[in-house]
């Protein structure tokens, strides 16, 4: 019970997700693609994210102590839950590695421009170790703690440069083209990520009965956060977006716009305040993305002490993180690798094996309706 | 075991207390840096560009010539040849006692020669720069960049730091000038290449002022807007707080009448295509006040009142129409972004991008309305 979530520690860790992705400057990629037309993208992508959301919460209910994992050897017994598994454990490996550089980056241009990179490297890791020791209760507390100091530093990048937006940067409000907006702009909707997690959540949950509360309470606020963070990068700007801004920036968007929040002529340049505030929040999201890979690993070979697993999982994304450490990789890993491989895993792989093992539990439970008769 | 653990974990915890606290590293410390208040780049003679710095000192002392280096109450210059600003930060960082600093930064100065020459690739390496603030402000200087830092140097601000920020302050109550910011300027450049512009600065005798705005083409300064085309700026892109203006006394073309201006409403622009050219309609609303006027024209009767409304009116329309046609017609600047109000009228980018707009823009032709009225008649309404 001690690990169980409830549904306020439920919904703080799936946000969490977007605001780290968010501090990451994912929100770049997404306009990058689709220009002032970004907001109508993701209302419309969210739109679509919505009814797989409501199928997930409808096809949950008949799996009320079953994660995708456990449905997986349902489908195709214990080689697809292996499978399943060691694709679900890549993808976090990617994604630990990716958020990882992308923050040591930040962090070095903000705190240590002069330091080794190994020397911040290790500080943090350390840190994310012994939350892993202590297993997941320390990361539903602090996340729990944080959130809302998290919720409003986002905010505070909508409103705390406020004077200086330039509403008309919002339109065209179809961005480039409808092509590129609808079209090709569909690749955005690996934003929508944090629906992985609900395949997992049930499982994890006090009261079974919370689960779509939290569903689509998280949902909501995440699209929201969302929107607040695009339409500060695109309102940022003094010009509509006609081009890619990563080929002009070599800074994290994000990080430009906190560099222009300024309260009066007393306190200006406060983006090391919010990577400050921020750098709690990744250290969260690393150590839930860490827990999950443990969390599967012990689901795959059932350890009988599960958290002695996160020093040889985290050395081995250490040694992952030094042998990659180019920025350049950072950017393909995430704009081209995780991408594509969390809408795949999310609104495919994910999504069919619970649509399988849905029928497949209803075609069982026919044929026992059928004996019984 | 787990009481082993949290005590690792303590002891782990208190050390890192110190090395994260920056105590180990005393590189970092505040007395080992040099904090620039403001960058000068000029052309140079056998190198790209010359770069000075002014920076922040307690300490007094005399010029010392020979070091290129002339020392004031408040601020120390350097100055170095290079060929890029890193570079010239580098060769300044290998004679200087300490690091230099750019974090405080607040102002960026050209020469105007440099400024023809294009000024993209040190915007760029600016742009990009972590330490500098994105709110710092670039200026054209009519001499040079170092010019202009001596002069502020001399002057009587103790802090030569605030000087440049009065200069950004000013321009709210005088019109006289624009405050264009770093990223805003660095974004132009890449996004909308027409629209750049800058302060102008000129450098008489001892004095540095704002003397209105310098129009780019492209990364190239192309031409100077006077005073009142700034005023005329500030007044269609709603950044005006309050300007004073002379006119000629409609009843007496010899006499001069002193007017304060403010904006009463947010200006309406509509901007639509009219043959394939672009027609833009601008409406003002401003309120007046007198402070100072003539024997000539009665104030305070209704007549006199309207005839010195229409005048300033007349007055305000004309240099409006004469701002516009000249940054369209002269320099092809879309300094005051039409473009984005042109945008209102298309759903996507690849709808608008069939007008032309930058090929079209220079053709564009203005409808200026300004309806003003007198609302301050002074403490005396005639001298």
């Amino acid at each position: 019970m001690k690990n169980k979530l409830n549904i306020f520690e439920a919904i703080s860790i799936i946000i969490i997700i977007t605001v780290a992705q968010i501090i990451l400057d994912f929100p770049e990629y997404l306009v990058d693609l689709t220009g002032s037309g970004t907001i109508v993208n993701i209302l419309f992508l969210a739109i679509i994210s919505l009814i797989f959301c409501i199928i997930i919460s409808k096809i949950f209910k008949n799996f009320s102590n079953h994660d995708i994992i456990d449905i997986s050897e349902i489908v195709g017994g214990n080689f697809l839950k292996f499978i399943i598994s060691i694709i679900f454990i890549v993808f976090l490996f990617i994604t630990v590695v990716s958020a990882i550089l992308n923050f040591l980056y930040l962090i070095r241009n903000v705190y240590f421009p002069n330091s080794n990179s190994l020397f911040i490297l290790s500080i943090f890791m350390v840190a994310i170790l012994f939350t892993c020791l202590k297993g997941f209760y320390p990361l539903k507390k602090s996340s729990s703690l944080f959130i809302g100091i998290f919720i409003l530093s986002i905010i505070c990048l909508f409103f705390g440069d406020n004077g200086n937006f330039n509403s008309n940067n919002l339109i065209p409000i179809f961005g480039f083209n409808y092509k590129t907006t609808f079209g090709l702009g569909f690749a955005n909707i690996f934003i929508f990520n944090f629906i992985l997690i609900y395949f997992f959540l049930m499982p994890l949950i006090s009261k079974k009965n919370d689960y779509k509360k939290i569903l689509f309470s998280s949902f909501g606020i995440n699209i929201v956060l969302l929107l607040i963070s695009i339409a500060s990068i695109l309102l940022y700007y003094p010009a509509p977006i006609t081009h890619s801004l990563s080929k002009i920036n070599t800074m994290s968007t994000i990080l430009l716009v906190t560099r222009r929040i300024q309260i009066s002529s007393f306190l200006s340049q406060t983006d090391s305040i919010f990577v400050f505030i921020w750098s709690f929040a990744i250290l969260n999201y690393i150590s839930f993305l860490i827990n999950g890979i443990i969390y599967i690993l012990n689901k795959l070979f059932k350890y009988e002490n599960k958290e002695r697993l996160s020093l040889p999982v985290i050395s081995i994304i250490l040694g992952c993180v030094i042998f990659v450490s180019r920025i350049i990789t950072v950017e393909f890993l995430e704009n081209i690798i995780f991408k594509y491989y969390s809408i795949i895993l999310t609104f495919g792989i994910s999504f069919i094996i619970l649509v399988i093992g849905y029928f497949k539990n209803k075609m069982k439970g026919s044929k026992n309706e059928k004996i019984t008769k | 075991m787990r009481k082993l653990q949290n005590k690792i974990f303590l002891l782990i915890s208190f050390f890192l207390i110190f090395l994260l606290t920056g105590c180990a590293n005393s590189e970092e410390n505040l007395e080992n840096y040099y904090y620039v208040m403001a960058i000068g780049i000029d052309k140079g003679e056998n190198t790209k560009i010359n770069l000075s710095v002014q920076i922040a000192s307690n300490s007094s002392g005399s010029q010392d010539s020979d070091s290129g280096s002339s020392q004031q109450n408040s601020s120390n210059i350097y100055s170095t040849p290079c060929n890029s600003i890193d570079s010239g930060i580098s060769i300044l960082n290998n004679y200087l006692s300490k690091r230099i600093n750019i974090s405080h930064c607040s102002a960026i100065i050209f020469s105007e020669e440099l400024g023809r020459e294009g000024i993209k690739n040190y915007i760029n390496a600016l742009g990009n720069n972590p330490e500098i603030r994105p709110t710092c402000n670039i200026m054209i200087s009519s001499t040079t960049g170092l010019d202009v830092l001596e002069k502020i140097s001399n002057s009587t601000e103790v802090f030569s730091s605030r000087y440049y920020e009065f200069i950004k302050s000013s321009t709210k109550y005088t019109g006289y000038s624009v405050t264009p910011e770093l990223s805003e300027f660095f974004y132009c450049l890449n996004f909308s290449k027409n629209s750049c512009f800058a302060s102008y600065i000129t450098v008489s005798d001892e004095v540095v002022q704002n003397t209105g705005i310098a129009v780019f083409d492209g990364d190239k300064f192309s031409g100077q807007l006077s005073v009142l085309d700034s005023i005329s700026y500030a007044l269609i892109t709603d950044r005006l707080e309050s300007a004073t203006i002379s006119i000629k006394s409609p009843k007496d073309e010899d006499k001069l009448i002193d007017v304060s201006i403010k904006q009463a409403k947010k200006p309406e622009i509509e901007c639509k295509l009219v043959n394939n050219y672009p027609f833009i309609k601008i409406k003002t609303s401003l309120e007046y006040g007198i402070l100072s006027s003539t024997y000539e024209i009665d104030t305070d009767s209704e007549d006199g009142n309207l005839l010195l409304e229409r005048a300033i009116n007349s007055y305000i329309q004309e240099i409006i129409s004469n701002f516009l046609y000249e940054i369209s017609h002269k320099y092809d600047a879309d300094i005051c972004n039409f473009k984005n109000e042109i945008l209102k009228n298309y759903l996507t980018l690849e709808e608008f991008e069939k007008i032309h707009w930058n090929e079209i823009y220079k053709d564009s032709y203005f409808e200026v309305s300004v309806d003003g009225k007198i609302e301050n008649l002074g403490m005396f309404s005639q001298e």
